[in-house]
């Protein structure tokens, strides 16, 4: 394992319309490992997801957030992800009108464009997105819909998959992916993500439930309670939570 | 610039010539009518946002326009669809080396009035002027008081007719301003289905007023679809009225894309005289530079159980102006009728200006009738979903535009009309080289 | 409280008001001279009779508006009389005990008998019979608190620096037919000024009573909420029934200054006329408030079920930056009704706010059309409005209509407008009527349910009586 952390995250402190949210976080993630961060409704996890992707409405207050060795706030949400941070997020927006395909092209081109590489032919993307499609267990029509237009839960949380699959991102954040899956589309969408797990790529997952952490099972767990995080420990905590209940800790 | 007054004495003029059509009996009617009207104001409740500058400003009415073209040059702008049987016109007259539909003609669907037959006389003399109320508009009486040339589609009983029809308007740059008039008459006999597109275009600059008009009669379980280009350039002045009476079960759905103008100004008007009628009013329409557009609907549900569903954008920038009227009218009788209708804008620029005026008019209980309309700029979190995944804020506004417009423009039903709307679309944002190839990924 | 106010009405009405009538009768029509006799019984200064008569010669320029949905014989503006005079003597009531049983009994039916309304706890009430402002009360309590509220007769002499500032000043004078009239003529209203960052110690409320016969009336009630101060001002309208149509032309006019908001709300059952539609009150009405500083906030709440014919759109200017407009509405119409009414939003400062929700029900024979505007102007930057409309049909002889004007010329605002029309659902009723609710009853709890939006927005005396107005006022729509 390098010992250069991926994200280094320190005493960040971030607010919403005024409201701190996030009251001195802490955290650093180095490349392989795979961290989850629990807490109850209210903690501050999605606000953590959607600071670290540069979510506009976030405000940081104070601390500093460096990845791969750069301030990360110094970046626009495109250079983030085209420095490869990846947010899956809790509610993908839909967006009738552009086509999966057009999004996910117009995507991975940026992407591979900063990283010194030559755009996919049209052909060779198509055929690549059907390929992962296929892994997702999604129809190819699926690519030719609307940006997560009409979408189910499972698909709009699969197509985040997908295109976390595409654009082979460094970091990736997932966001609740849990939320609103039975357990088959759970499967499908832990089973996506693991496929991308190796030695280079570091991972936060956020969640509510242990359930997910059955499936993506993590090297670290910390618990996150009023904008910080109370305790850190490995996969056992997830399981001592579920077991106690989110008041065990508070 | 010219009063309203002068600008109607003018039209006067173009009244006075001698029809050709010694057997119709609308212009008579129609010139009678003319003479009753005013020219609107900005006081006209129907024109309070439409300005007649253009008009105005302009001497359209002192000529016809001449139908002089490029042929080559015409030939390309008109070509583009494919198989299908097509009619063109220049500057409102028909241009027979660019047309072909014989094989339509000899079947007795498509029949110019000049050539009409008796049986198609009296068709046309009983349906020709029936659909709209000419006393509500002065520019389809001054249409209709000087027909010397139309078009009868006709489809007979229970006939599919297979092809599309073809209609393209083009305008030119030939000579100096002028008035171009056109008129399609559309019986859909019952239980017959046709496929109809209106192609409304240029070559260039263009210093005509082209004032048209569409009426469709479609008889008992008779179906329609009906799409419409309009993407002249931007210096013409365009007035169009589209008139639809509907019987018994019959099924009509019209698909619209328009750019603006000088001035451009669409009247719509369905009226459902029969019952488990059916109509469908979908449009995009977009406006930049000083462009101006505006688009009049009005659903007249006369009889019960029946349905209509409109849904019309608009995507206003620059200094343009655009406006958006639409009324549901559910009269007395018309229980069980279920109408609904939406207008989603997006408005770009601190000098564009947007309208929007939905009108709901029940007198029946028993109804289920909505309207919306929206005015808006780029969603913020669309914005950010596209910046989270790589791509440039200017990219993803542009995709988002695109994006907009292209969720009518995708439902258009015939796939070399959505081709060629998208390319045209390129054209209009003028980002061809970024945009274009966008619309190549299905 | 009730006793006083009861006895005040009394009072005045026995002793002042009848037994002056006949002196101060003026033949019906109108000109410069009945304008000046009016101003002179009101003994006022030269520079309002100049303001009044100003108005008149603009009124006389004008012509009737024609583009409501509305449908009602001209009004014969010269049949009219301009200041207070009834029929006879023996047509008026000498007192509450004598007024017309079937007015008392819909009073008792709405649980508010006359001497009863005034027992609403920690409410200032400023009596006006028949135009002319009976009394005040709670006026001490005010006084403390620097509050000013009067009449508006008694301000023209008390204050005339705020009514010379401000009177006029949102509604001007030509503002239309029915305002120009009203600044020539107008009788009497309500006066309320709140200082600075004072927060009015009680809810105001106006009670209007048309009683006599052939008469214009004619309000006017002006509202100025100084800098961050807070006013919540009720007002409720009643007339007796009266064969022949009565004209009703109020101006009402709000300024929030900075910081300020002002609360109107309105429950008006002007008589509506009989079954066959006859009689019943004209009520046109021009009801205006300008959002002046930052931050302010104006919010109209209106229950409509009265009235022959109503046209009326309490609008907002949202001038200050911030300034929030809103605008709820339950308009019910019966009968023969006619109701043309809704709102305006006129945003010219950044990021302001309105909101609108208006409900239609239309009964019986009647018509009812929301008539908006919400117009965005080039620098309102992050102005935002949301409007939802949506009516109530009863029965297939009536009619519900919506028209509003959308106009935006900023990139930067956020306009989103519903409406929806639907009926009183098969469904609906029979689950009321399986569970042994009888029709009517359970009709008149949906309907309550399809206004619960714009009810809560009432202070809770109100809210509970426009429930039951609306009970009343929906007897015999159904079956």
């Amino acid at each position: 394992m390098s010992k250069t952390p991926l994200l280094e995250v320190k005493d960040l402190v971030a607010a919403v319309d005024g409201k701190t949210i996030l009251n001195g976080i802490s955290l650093t993630v180095y490349p392989g490992e795979v961290h989850a961060i629990m807490g109850p409704n209210g903690s501050g996890k999605s606000t953590l997801s959607n600071v670290l992707a540069g979510r506009e409405d976030y405000e940081v207050v104070s601390g500093s957030v460096t990845f791969k060795g750069n301030n990360l706030f110094e970046l626009e949400p495109e250079e983030r992800a085209r420095e490869g941070i990846f947010l899956a997020f809790q509610y993908p927006v839909e967006i009738p009108g552009v086509s999966n395909m057009q999004f996910l092209k117009a995507s991975v081109d940026a992407v591979r464009k900063h990283r010194g590489l030559e755009e996919l032919d049209a052909p060779t993307f198509m055929k690549l997105a059907r390929e992962h499609c296929k892994e997702l267990k999604l129809k190819p029509e699926f690519l030719k819909r609307g940006v997560n237009e009409g979408f189910s839960g499972g698909e709009k949380k699969r197509n985040e998959i997908l295109q976390m699959a595409l654009l082979e991102p460094s970091l990736a954040l997932l966001d609740e992916t849990d939320s609103g899956l039975d357990i088959d589309a759970l499967q499908v969408a832990a089973e996506g993500v693991n496929a991308l797990r190796n030695e280079e790529r570091g991972l936060i997952v956020v969640t509510h439930y242990q359930r997910l952490l059955n499936y993506i099972v993590p090297d670290y767990v910390h618990v996150l309670a009023d904008g910080k995080i109370v305790k850190s420990g490995g996969r056992e905590l997830a399981l001592e939570l579920e077991e106690k209940g989110y008041s065990w800790i508070q | 610039m010219m009063t309203p007054n002068e600008l109607k004495q003018q039209a006067q003029q173009r009244l006075q010539q001698q029809t050709s059509l010694e057997w119709l009996s609308l212009p008579a009617k129609a010139q009678a009518t003319f003479a009753e009207l005013d020219m609107p104001t900005r006081k006209t409740e129907a024109w309070k946002y439409t300005p007649l500058t253009a008009l105005l400003n302009n001497t359209y009415l002192e000529q016809t326009a001449e139908g002089a073209v490029d042929e080559s040059a015409a030939a390309d702008r008109v070509g583009q669809l494919g198989d299908v049987s097509r009619l063109v016109f220049v500057n409102g007259r028909l241009h027979p080396n660019l047309s072909s539909y014989s094989d339509l003609e000899n079947q007795g669907v498509i029949t110019l009035f000049s050539n009409a037959n008796d049986a198609q006389r009296e068709l046309i003399n009983a349906e020709l002027g029936t659909a709209f109320e000419p006393q509500q508009h002065v520019f389809a009486a001054l249409n209709y008081g000087s027909i010397d040339e139309g078009v009868l589609i006709q489809a007979p009983t229970d006939f599919k007719v297979q092809q599309p029809i073809q209609l393209v308007y083009l305008s030119t740059s030939e000579g100096q301003s002028a008035l171009a008039q056109s008129r399609v008459l559309v019986y859909g006999a019952a239980g017959s289905s046709l496929e109809l597109i209106e192609q409304y275009d240029s070559l260039g600059d263009t210093n005509v007023f082209h004032n048209h008009m569409t009426e469709i009669s479609l008889q008992a379980n008779a179906r329609l679809t009906h799409m419409r280009l309009q993407m002249e350039h931007e210096s013409l002045s365009h007035v169009n009225g589209l008139h639809v009476k509907l019987a018994d079960g019959s099924h009509y759905e019209q698909h619209a894309l328009a750019f603006g103008s000088a001035l451009k100004r669409n009247d719509i008007n369905v009226n459902f005289n029969g019952s488990n009628a059916y109509c469908r009013l979908n449009g995009v329409f977009l406006s930049k530079h000083k462009q101006h557009i505006d688009n009049h609907l009005n659903l007249e549900h006369g009889v019960p159980h029946c349905n209509s569903d409109t849904v019309y954008k608009g995507f206003i920038t620059d200094s343009s102006r655009a406006v958006f009227n639409g009324r549901i009218h559910i009269h007395k009788h018309a229980q069980k009728t279920e109408a609904h209708l939406n207008n989603k804008n997006l408005l770009l620029s601190k000098q564009a200006e947007l309208d929007t005026k939905p009108e709901l008019e029940i007198y029946a209980d028993d109804v289920k009738c909505s309207h919306g309309a929206s005015i808006g700029k780029l969603d913020d979190k669309s914005l950010f979903y596209f910046q989270s995944r790589g791509i440039d804020r200017a990219t993803a506004e542009a995709m988002l535009c695109l994006g907009f417009v292209n969720e009518m423009v995708e439902q258009f039903p015939n796939e070399a009309v959505i081709d060629l709307a998208r390319q045209r679309l390129a054209e209009f944002f003028n980002d061809v080289d970024k945009l274009n190839h966008l619309w190549t990924l299905e | 409280m009730s006793d006083e106010i009861e006895s005040l009405i009394r009072r005045e009405y026995q002793a002042g008001f009848i037994t002056n009538i006949e002196s101060e009768t003026l033949p019906p029509g109108l000109n410069e001279d009945v304008i000046r006799i009016i101003s002179g019984k009101k003994n006022e200064p030269e520079w309002m009779l100049e303001w009044r008569l100003e108005a008149y010669r603009k009124w006389r320029e004008m012509d009737v508006p024609q583009w409501a949905h509305l449908q009602h014989p001209p009004v014969d503006f010269d049949a009219i009389s301009y200041y207070s005079s009834p029929k006879s003597k023996d047509d008026a009531p000498k007192s509450l005990d004598e007024v017309d049983p079937e007015i008392l009994e819909t009073f008792e039916k709405l649980g508010i008998p006359l001497h009863e309304r005034a027992k609403l706890a920690g409410v200032a009430v400023d009596a006006v019979f028949d135009s002319v402002s009976i009394g005040t009360t709670y006026k001490d309590e005010l006084a403390k608190a620097g509050v000013i509220f009067c009449s508006i007769s008694e301000a023209v002499h008390e204050h005339p620096e705020l009514i010379r500032k401000y009177l006029g000043s949102v509604v001007p004078q030509q503002d239309n037919f029915y305002a120009a009239l009203n600044s020539a003529v107008f009788s009497d209203g309500s006066f309320v000024y709140i200082p600075k960052n004072t927060r009015c110690p009680m809810e105001l409320s106006t009670y209007f009573r048309i009683n006599e016969l052939n008469t214009g009336q004619f309000e006017r009630t002006l509202i100025v909420a100084d800098e961050g101060s807070y006013v919540s001002y009720l007002e409720g309208c009643t007339a007796p029934m009266r064969d022949e149509n009565q004209l009703h032309a109020a101006v009402v006019e709000l300024v929030a200054l900075g910081d300020a908001e002002i609360k109107y709300s309105t429950v008006q059952n002007w008589y509506p006329g009989d079954e066959n539609g006859k009689g019943g009150i004209y009520n046109f009405v021009t009801k205006r408030g300008v959002c002046d500083g930052a931050n302010s906030k104006i919010s109209w709440t209106q229950v409509e079920t009265g009235s022959a014919i109503t046209w009326k759109y309490p609008s907002v200017i949202l001038r200050g930056d911030n300034s929030i407009g809103e605008f709820y509405s339950v308009a019910l119409t019966n009968g023969y009704q006619q109701a043309d009414t809704g709102t305006k939003m006129i945003h010219m400062g950044k990021n302001t706010k309105s909101t609108i929700v208006s409900k239609g029900i239309s009964a019986g024979r009647s018509q009812n059309a929301y008539r908006g505007l919400v117009r965005i102007s080039p620098r309102a930057e992050g102005a935002r409005n949301y409007t939802q409309c949506d009516s109530l049909l009863i029965g297939d002889q009536c009619g519900a209509h919506t028209f509003p004007y959308i106009e935006n010329k900023n990139p930067d605002a956020i306009l989103e407008h519903e409406a929806t029309t639907s009926k009183v659902s098969d469904d609906q009723l029979f689950l009321c009527r399986q569970r042994g609710i009888d029709e009517e009853k359970a009709v008149s709890m949906i309907v309550n349910g399809f206004c619960k939006e714009v009810f809560k927005e009432l202070p809770m005396e109100f809210a509970v009586e426009a429930g039951k107005l609306l009970e009343v006022s929906l007897e015999g729509a159904v079956g």
